[in-house]
């Protein structure tokens, strides 16, 4: 909810995880699951190492200045969670972990396989006196196969996963054109891709539990989740052996070239599954603003003509030509009046400036009092009135609340907290 | 055509051990692959969806006309995308326009739990089948829809597919190489991912209706859940100020964060075959160039990451001289197991057929069909230790199940059957079947 559409209703009211418990150990692999879980209102515990977890190293960083309490990239992954730091090498940082999980509905492991076992806090030893407990484990490859020790990265996963090979721009000609590479996406997709699977298999576990009593383990990898991920592209090979390469118009639907508009913003226009309806309220519109070129030629009387690769690139040469004249929001409220689905290509920042995303509450004030600063964060998906995303504390700090954990919920005294302290356990 | 007997409605029964959707029931108006998408995972987590369809348009699903066709036989039966997107759904015939078919409707929306759409804003409310109207039929009922822009807001009426929906969340202007335009998406990532969003709002209202008694109404939007893809760069511009319209950016395949070198994809051995390599340690780099043979490690430029990225594209040239001698199949074999990220750009048909690791975990699984044969489908990438998901029959013909919903959960005789296919709210499965063909 943004600032403008916040109800003290929506403050107050409870997210649909209300109640459930996370313990999170891991980094890129799980980070995106529980910020989903937490954004849902789960009480999500980050177990970090004393050295604070892996990705408070990666930038941005606020300020440009490097710190492990300044990560921006940690931020956005972690805001409304909770941070303790445990040394899960020590026996007395196992114990603790132990006893964390005994009051945890939910294991979110990120960890290599064998990590959590080795300590004693796998499965096996934790479920022995708590059956219930969920464990979702989310790894590069998944625990077994010839894979499954290899390392990874967000550009490997993006390769192997096939997003690479379609996206792009057209392949050259010939090998000695200019390079043309197949393209990943910036911003860490596949870690997206692994955490919204990851946040469903939980929610279906805690519904199975719910239902049965059981707890499980929910298996996952990201290399899994990018592998199902290159939509009609899989169907195609499968049916028609298509192997689809990157970029041109020969992709039904998503091959649209991108106008330039007069404002320098581009615009991504999509004339498909259009009646001939909206065909003629297209060429109506074209023509009030004298943009409607050669399309009154009974060549063009039908939609059918679109079908034909050679009309619909004869098609954005037209718009092309009014583009330049007008600007992006112009050629969108146009095109839009007349039913043709179009965007203008904005850029992350654009949508902090965008009334829909305000409507929608996209973006989330989030007070941080210890910079005396509120940040906009990226709130939710979907809105649910009954039950709404909410963020419910700013990003923590490294081992923020591993006083507050310790004492006030495993009832340790504050000379126990110490003596942890001093020998770096936490 | 076989139901569960005396079912009239009552709920399935489920045992331990049943997938975690056992139980639930969906009606289902979804279109498309944005919709379908969403239905497909309810389906497989063991949910029982019913597709309502009608053979014409408007109301008739686009995606049962869509190419490519099993052996090119054009009907509203044969379509990949479909029959792909549709696998363990039932399909009944309903015309929900028709004045006869609201009191079945009501009925079914009594013994379901989850109604689902992506419809624009107002068809459903058009058709009396809004939240609001739901609830005062079963107020445990979880209604969601998912449209282009959500059903509030300046945009709320605008049309949108994927493609659209990606330029608007920023996902487009984030693939591409410095200098150049966007390239975007050689799919509609967006399909995929809203429609999982749209999944996971289900489920979540559903645990909602676990904890609380109640039922809810989700909102998804296909462009406004594209920013959750965006990491933190909005967050960068919040905080710092920074634009994405910089000369750095999209990064093409080099790395952000962690600047490392090398990041990059490079050319192997073949026409249009690719590989990716990394390298964020020195144990890395050692291994790599150790594997490579080629000397690199006596090179003064190359001793350190930040000598490795002041001369970043010398060394890439270098590494691509190397990778143009290989498969690409091999890289990942001669880099992995000493520890370097390395990896072929898979094709969709090396992921299917090429990946060990696939194979191994059971990614995709075949299953026959009646009507466009054996083929292999897309799995949901999770292993459910005690609740399994299970795919386990094909998509639906049009109208397979009317027997299923109008005899068995409605309960109806013959003679009203009969009456209905005479009132135009459904009709029989031999019509069924031709119209399929025609409309193909």
């Amino acid at each position: 909810m943004t600032a403008q559409t916040q109800t003290p209703e929506s403050q107050t009211k409870a997210g649909c995880l209300h109640g459930v418990r996370v313990l999170e150990v891991g980094g890129f692999e799980v980070e995106f699951a529980g910020r989903i879980l937490a954004g849902n209102d789960a009480d999500v515990v980050k177990v970090e190492p004393p050295e604070g977890e892996r990705t408070r190293r990666l930038g941005p960083f606020y300020r440009d200045i490097p710190d492990l309490n300044r990560s921006l990239h940690f931020r956005h992954y972690n805001v409304g969670k909770r941070s303790l730091t445990l040394d899960l090498d020590t026996r007395d940082g196992q114990d603790l972990f132990r006893r964390l999980a005994h009051k945890a509905d939910v294991i979110l492991d990120g960890r290599p396989a064998g990590y959590l076992e080795t300590r004693r806090l796998g499965p096996a030893a934790l479920r022995a006196t708590k059956p219930d407990l969920l464990f979702a484990r989310v790894t590069p490859f998944g625990p077994s196969g010839p894979w499954a020790s290899y390392p990874a990265n967000d550009l490997l996963q993006l390769a192997l996963g096939g997003q690479m090979m379609v996206c792009g721009y057209a392949p050259p000609e010939s090998p000695d054109e200019s390079d043309t590479p197949p393209l990943a996406a910036d911003a860490g997709q596949s870690s997206h891709m692994a955490g919204l699977w990851t946040a469903i298999g939980i929610v279906a576990a805690l519904l199975a539990r719910g239902r049965d009593g059981v707890g499980q383990v929910i298996d996952g990898s990201v290399h899994d989740a990018c592998s199902v991920k290159t939509e009609v592209q899989f169907p195609r090979w499968e049916y028609e052996r298509t192997d689809f390469r990157r970029g041109g118009l020969q992709m039904r639907g998503a091959g649209n070239p991108l106008l330039l508009c007069r404002d320098g913003l581009n615009l991504c226009v999509l004339p498909s599954f259009l009646g001939e309806d909206k065909w003629l309220d297209l060429k109506e519109w074209l023509k009030a603003h004298d943009g409607l070129g050669d399309l009154d030629a009974e060549a063009y009387r039908s939609v059918e003509v679109l079908s034909d690769p050679f009309a619909r690139a004869h098609l954005f040469d037209v718009l092309e030509l009014l583009a330049a004249r007008m600007t992006a929001p112009e050629m969108v409220a146009g095109l839009q009046s007349a039913g043709i689905a179009c965007a203008p290509v904005f850029a992350p920042e654009d949508l902090l400036q965008d009334p829909q995303a305000a409507a929608r509450g996209v973006f989330e004030p989030v007070e941080h009092e210890e910079l005396g600063e509120t940040f906009r964060y990226i709130g939710g998906s979907f809105v649910n009135e009954a039950a709404p995303w909410l963020l419910r504390r700013r990003p923590p700090m490294l081992g923020e609340h591993t006083r507050e954990i310790l004492l006030g919920e495993l009832g340790l005294r504050s000379d126990q907290h110490e003596v942890l302290f001093q020998l770096g356990v936490v | 055509m076989s139901f569960p007997p005396g079912d009239n409605g009552q709920r399935p029964r489920t045992r331990a051990g049943d997938p975690p959707l056992a139980g639930i029931r969906v009606l289902d108006f979804t279109k498309q692959i944005a919709g379908g998408g969403n239905t497909r995972v309810l389906a497989g987590l063991g949910s029982e969806v019913l597709r309502v369809e009608w053979p014409h348009y408007p109301a008739l699903d686009g995606l049962r006309t869509l190419p490519p066709f099993h052996e090119g036989r054009a009907s509203l039966n044969h379509g990949a995308f479909f029959n792909q997107t549709s696998v363990n759904k039932k399909s009944f015939i309903l015309n929900v326009k028709a004045p006869g078919a609201r009191p079945l409707l009501e009925q079914l929306i009594r013994v379901s739990d989850v109604v689902a759409d992506n419809f624009p804003p107002r068809v459903m409310k058009s058709w009396g089948l809004d939240y609001e109207s739901l609830r005062r039929i079963n107020p445990r009922i979880i209604a969601v829809s998912g449209s282009g822009f959500g059903q509030k807001g300046p945009y709320a009426d605008f049309r949108s597919y994927g493609p659209t929906a990606q330029a608007y969340s920023g996902l487009t202007q984030i693939v591409g190489l410095p200098g150049r335009p966007p390239a975007g998406w050689g799919f509609s990532y967006m399909d995929n991912m809203g429609s999982w969003f749209a999944a996971l709002g289900v489920l979540m209202a559903l645990h909602h209706r676990m904890r609380t008694g109640e039922g809810s109404f989700v909102d998804h939007s296909q462009a406004l859940s594209g920013v959750l893809g965006l990491g933190p760069t909005a967050l960068d511009h919040e905080v710092n100020g920074r634009t994405y319209r910089r000369p750095d950016r999209p990064a093409g395949n080099r790395s952000t964060y962690p600047r490392v070198a090398p990041h990059y994809s490079y050319r192997c051995a073949g026409e249009d075959s690719w590989c990716v390599i990394a390298c964020e340690t020195d144990a890395q780099w050692d291994a790599l160039c150790r594997v490579a043979g080629r000397g690199w490690e006596e090179d003064p430029r190359w001793q350190t990451v930040l000598g490795r990225l002041e001369h970043e594209t010398e060394l890439d040239a270098a590494i691509e001289g190397w990778t143009r001698t290989l498969d690409r199949h091999a890289v990942i074999e001669l880099l992995a197991p000493q520890g370097v990220f390395a990896a072929p750009c898979a094709t969709i048909a090396d992921k299917a057929l090429r990946d060990p690791q696939n194979q191994h975990r059971g990614t995709y699984f075949e299953l026959d069909s009646p009507l466009v044969g054996r083929h292999l489908y897309e799995g949901i990438p999770l292993h459910f230790e005690a609740t399994p998901w299970r795919y386990d029959s094909p998509a639906p013909a049009l109208g397979e199940h009317n027997d299923y919903v109008f005899r068995g959960l409605l309960g109806l005789s013959d003679a009203a059957l009969r009456e209905l296919v005479a009132a135009g709210v459904t009709i029989d499965a031999e019509d069924a079947r031709v119209a399929a063909e025609v409309d193909g």
